[in-house]
């Protein structure tokens, strides 16, 4: 547990809160860009000791990262998507 | 907030998130001071309760709310349904809420373009159009579709206005395409809708058998419940009975794959094993079980003409066990797949009198062709057993949406129903008129059209005129390309109230705002039977307004204030006082408003200050009579649940040469239903941003495909091209595809076929006939 905590809080990004009691850590974490995301996730998880990860909350930052998803969605099969926009 | 306070808010809500799921998940774990520093500022909004709106499950959610608005989400740890935790939906709920492209003025389609025209304005058109279509076509050319993410309010006053003062049976929701074989399935089995059982079943079961129900994905918070009880239990089992592999078949003890249709066997075969291996409660089946016959042969609703009604003819227990003749274990293998022995297996953990057991569905039973003979059959298994309404013991239906149950099944907004019984009974005609201030005669005794008859009914232009709330039927109909054409022919007028622009709304006259979830206050019920209120937390945007009021606006517009007198500040209020007339015996009593604000929700019946958590269970259902013995199934007139011989029968469209392979339908977990909200939440967009097909890796070297290459699905209906996905978060078997509704852009629902339960008239999604093409890159 301890080597995992130690592992994490050296990444960078990562805030870390370990239960006092069992295996459990609370990780918060922050990056610039999705692919850092993307990234930071898959070294997470290829730490030693990691047995699982549980998402419960995410966000981006609407500044820095398109906030209208169907903005870029295909719109192939899309019946009129033209008239979607009042 | 400056761009550094939002940052630094946004990693101690994160960290809040993540405290409230540990807490539920391990309730032990302790934390030391770190993590106050965290939570410092998240305690200081202002937090408030609602039910989630994301699924059935009904989870409690604390609201944060900050200068009016919803800027943070925690699971209520108060909530017994799921103490703390939430899903992914559930953490990012409230985004929802703000997209860009958020309807906030009313819309009337002038020349082919849309212009924008005060509330006011629209609403006196919808109520003229209304009324004229009435008097050129009459009555029954008028209709409303509603959904099971209407409020309880939303849909009683749809029926009231419809039923009770129009006239018209022309009332359905989107939960005929969802839940319409559990109800079918309840009430030929025990008279009474709704399960017997609730969510603290899962606390005392040792046993889950899954059928066809990826819980891992679409009832995630129940799943981690049940994994919980799994851990702790000395006996615990999770048995997935599914057509593919999934995330919830990655999880559970065993994964058992069947061929589609084929569980009608299975579960006939599981009740002769039982029988013949002499596991039969004998006691249970003498006291409280009597056997019936219904129609065979009974097709599956393809025609415009289709008409069926079933008929329940006695059996006896000789009659049942020389109808199980044919389902041997080894006769279910040759139709299903599933090993002979695997069915034995399964049979004897239902009949092992050490161990409780549930089962548990949703879609992948209700879904299907013979969806109401499935819950029968299944209920079948527990009755022989004895094993049904004690805790822990427990058939349970799951449900889809947040008050499927309250709103679509409760307050009866289908055609056939009223808020107490049906419109065929005069009896419940005459109550309901007494309640509406109508008279007895207005309400027609006379059902008309069920979800797939009303869009056909619109195509053909016996319907003129469709009101359509909170629902998004021009992706979720099957055999899409016939209803969507029929429903922009010339002379069909469509009002659609929504939060957002779909491809509904692309096919509406006019389109109406709509306050959407804890904008305006509200009830829904969910899957346990638990009734939930909540209130307003914030403003609705621009002209926006609940589906309740939109329509006690246009009532009043067509001279029915007497009906709909209420105030805007108290009507929510008044209109429970008034729908809770119907419900006020001890088989379905509901919690007065003050109960029901003071609580995490209450299970009904709710009888003297108490929750009745087993129906039936006359050591808990206060509407059961103990002269009856243990259990009194008090909703059929012998007081005795019944065991239905219901064979298994072909589904209508099965591979061929031409279309090798199943196609198979359903949801993901990021996305709720059609995408038009969460696919306006960034995170959960990106996490699933487009459909895909799925298709096994075997299957696809035989095809040429990799992974990500295009392929385009055929089938009788229609065409659609998509990136195949192999071994991704699931993996269908040899010769079956799957593919995820909740894209607009991608319609499957134009490729899938309108056959239907005959009983139910639910349609079936979850298979037809397919051929799947390699593109040229």
């Amino acid at each position: 547990m301890a080597a995992v905590v130690a592992e994490l809080g050296a990444m960078g990004g990562c805030d870390v809160v370990a239960a006092r009691t069992g295996e459990l850590l609370l990780l918060v974490t922050e990056t610039d860009t999705q692919a850092a995301d993307r990234a930071l996730r898959a070294r997470i998880e290829g730490l030693e000791g990691v047995r699982g990860l549980l998402l419960t909350f995410g966000d981006i930052d609407p500044d820095t990262e398109d906030p209208d998803p169907l903005a870029s969605g295909v719109k192939a099969n899309s019946p009129s998507p033209e008239a979607r926009r009042p | 907030m400056s761009p550094l306070d939002r940052r630094v808010f946004v990693k101690r809500l994160a960290m809040a998130s993540a405290a409230g799921a540990a807490a539920a998940l391990v309730p032990d774990a302790a934390f030391g001071d770190e993590l106050s520093r965290y939570l410092d500022d998240v305690r200081d909004l202002d937090w408030r309760k609602t039910p989630c709106r994301f699924c059935g499950v009904g989870c409690g959610l604390l609201v944060g709310i900050e200068e009016g608005r919803a800027v943070a989400v925690r699971g209520d740890p108060e909530s017994p349904v799921n103490r703390g935790l939430a899903c992914v939906k559930g953490y990012h709920s409230v985004q929802a809420l703000y997209g860009r492209d958020r309807l906030t003025r009313a819309l009337v389609r002038r020349n082919g373009r849309l212009v924008e025209v005060s509330m006011g304005e629209a609403l006196d058109l919808v109520a003229t159009r209304l009324r004229e279509t009435m008097e050129d076509y009459g009555k029954d050319s008028v209709a409303i579709y509603g959904s099971g993410q209407w409020t309880i309010p939303d849909g009683y006053v749809a029926s009231k206005l419809f039923k009770g003062c129009l006239g018209t049976n022309n009332v359905e929701a989107n939960a005929r395409l969802c839940m319409a074989s559990a109800v079918t399935g309840f009430t030929t089995s025990f008279g009474l809708d709704e399960p017997m059982g609730c969510y603290e079943d899962i606390d005392h079961a040792d046993v889950f058998v899954l059928w066809g129900n990826n819980m891992a994905e679409m009832h995630p918070v129940l799943f981690s419940r049940m994994l919980e009880r799994r851990r702790q239990a000395p006996r615990g089992m999770i048995i997935d009975l599914a057509t593919r592999t999934t995330r919830t078949s990655y999880a559970a003890d065993r994964s058992l794959l069947f061929t589609p249709q084929s569980d009608l066997a299975i579960a006939n075969a599981i009740c002769h094993e039982i029988v013949a291996k002499g596991w039969v409660n004998r006691d249970f089946v003498r006291r409280h079980v009597s056997f019936k016959r219904g129609r065979t042969g009974i097709g599956y609703g393809l025609e415009d003409s289709f008409r069926f009604d079933d008929q329940a003819v006695d059996a006896t227990w000789d009659d049942y066990v020389r109808f199980l003749d044919n389902y041997t274990p080894e006769a279910a293998a040759e139709v299903s797949g599933v090993p002979a022995a695997d069915i034995r297996w399964l049979a004897s953990l239902y009949a092992d009198p050490a161990r409780k057991v549930m089962s548990l569905w949703c879609m992948g039973m209700n879904q299907h062709t013979r969806g109401t003979w499935i819950n029968n059959l299944v209920y079948n298994i527990h009755l022989l057993v004895g094993k049904i309404a004690t805790p822990g013991n427990s058939p349970f239906s799951l449900t889809g949406q947040p008050s499927a149950c309250g709103t679509v099944r409760e307050v009866g907004t289908l055609t056939h129903k009223l808020p107490r019984g049906v419109v065929a009974n005069e009896a419940d005609r005459r109550f309901a008129a007494e309640i509406w201030g109508v008279p007895y005669e207005r309400i027609d005794p006379v059902p008309t059209y069920h979800t797939v008859d009303m869009f056909r009914a619109l195509d053909r232009g016996d319907i003129r005129f469709m009101w359509i709330q909170v629902t998004n039927p021009m992706v979720t109909m099957p055999h899409l390309n016939r209803y969507r054409a029929g429903a922009e022919k010339e002379g069909r007028f469509l009002v659609v109230s929504d939060v957002y622009p779909t491809p509904t709304t692309d096919v509406a006259d006019v389109i109406l705002p709509a306050a959407m979830w804890f904008e305006q206050e509200g009830l829904f019920g969910n899957s346990e039977r638990r009734t939930q209120h909540f209130a307003q937390h914030v403003d609705p945007p621009g002209e926006a307004m609940s589906d309740t009021w939109q329509l006690i606006e246009v009532a009043r517009r067509l001279g029915f204030q007497e009906q709909f007198p209420w105030s805007f500040e108290t009507h929510v209020e008044d209109i429970w006082r008034e729908y809770t007339r119907f419900h006020d015996t001890p088989a379905h009593r509901m919690a007065p408003i003050e109960e029901l604000k003071a609580r995490p929700g209450v299970i009904w019946p709710f009888v003297d200050g108490r929750e009745t958590r087993w129906r039936y269970n006359t050591e808990h259902d206060p509407a059961a009579d103990r002269a009856y013995g243990t259990h009194d199934f008090y909703g059929k007139p012998d007081h005795r649940a019944w065991i239905w011989l219901r064979p298994y029968e072909p589904p209508p469209e099965v591979p061929d040469d031409e279309y090798p392979f199943w196609l198979n339908t359903g949801r993901v977990l990021e996305h709720w239903h059609t995408g038009s909200m969460t696919r306006r939440v960034p995170t959960l967009h990106r996490a699933v941003p487009n459909a895909y097909v799925e298709i096994n890796r075997t299957d696809a070297q035989e095809l040429g495909v990799r992974n990500r290459d295009r392929v385009r699905l055929v089938t009788r209906r229609g065409a659609l091209e998509l990136e195949a996905r192999i071994d991704y978060r699931a993996q269908p078997p040899r010769g079956q595809v799957f593919v995820p509704f909740f894209d607009e852009d991608l319609l499957i629902n134009e490729l899938t076929l309108d056959a239907y339960c005959p009983i139910s008239k639910q349609p079936d999604y979850k298979k037809c006939a397919v051929r799947v093409e390699r593109l040229r890159t």
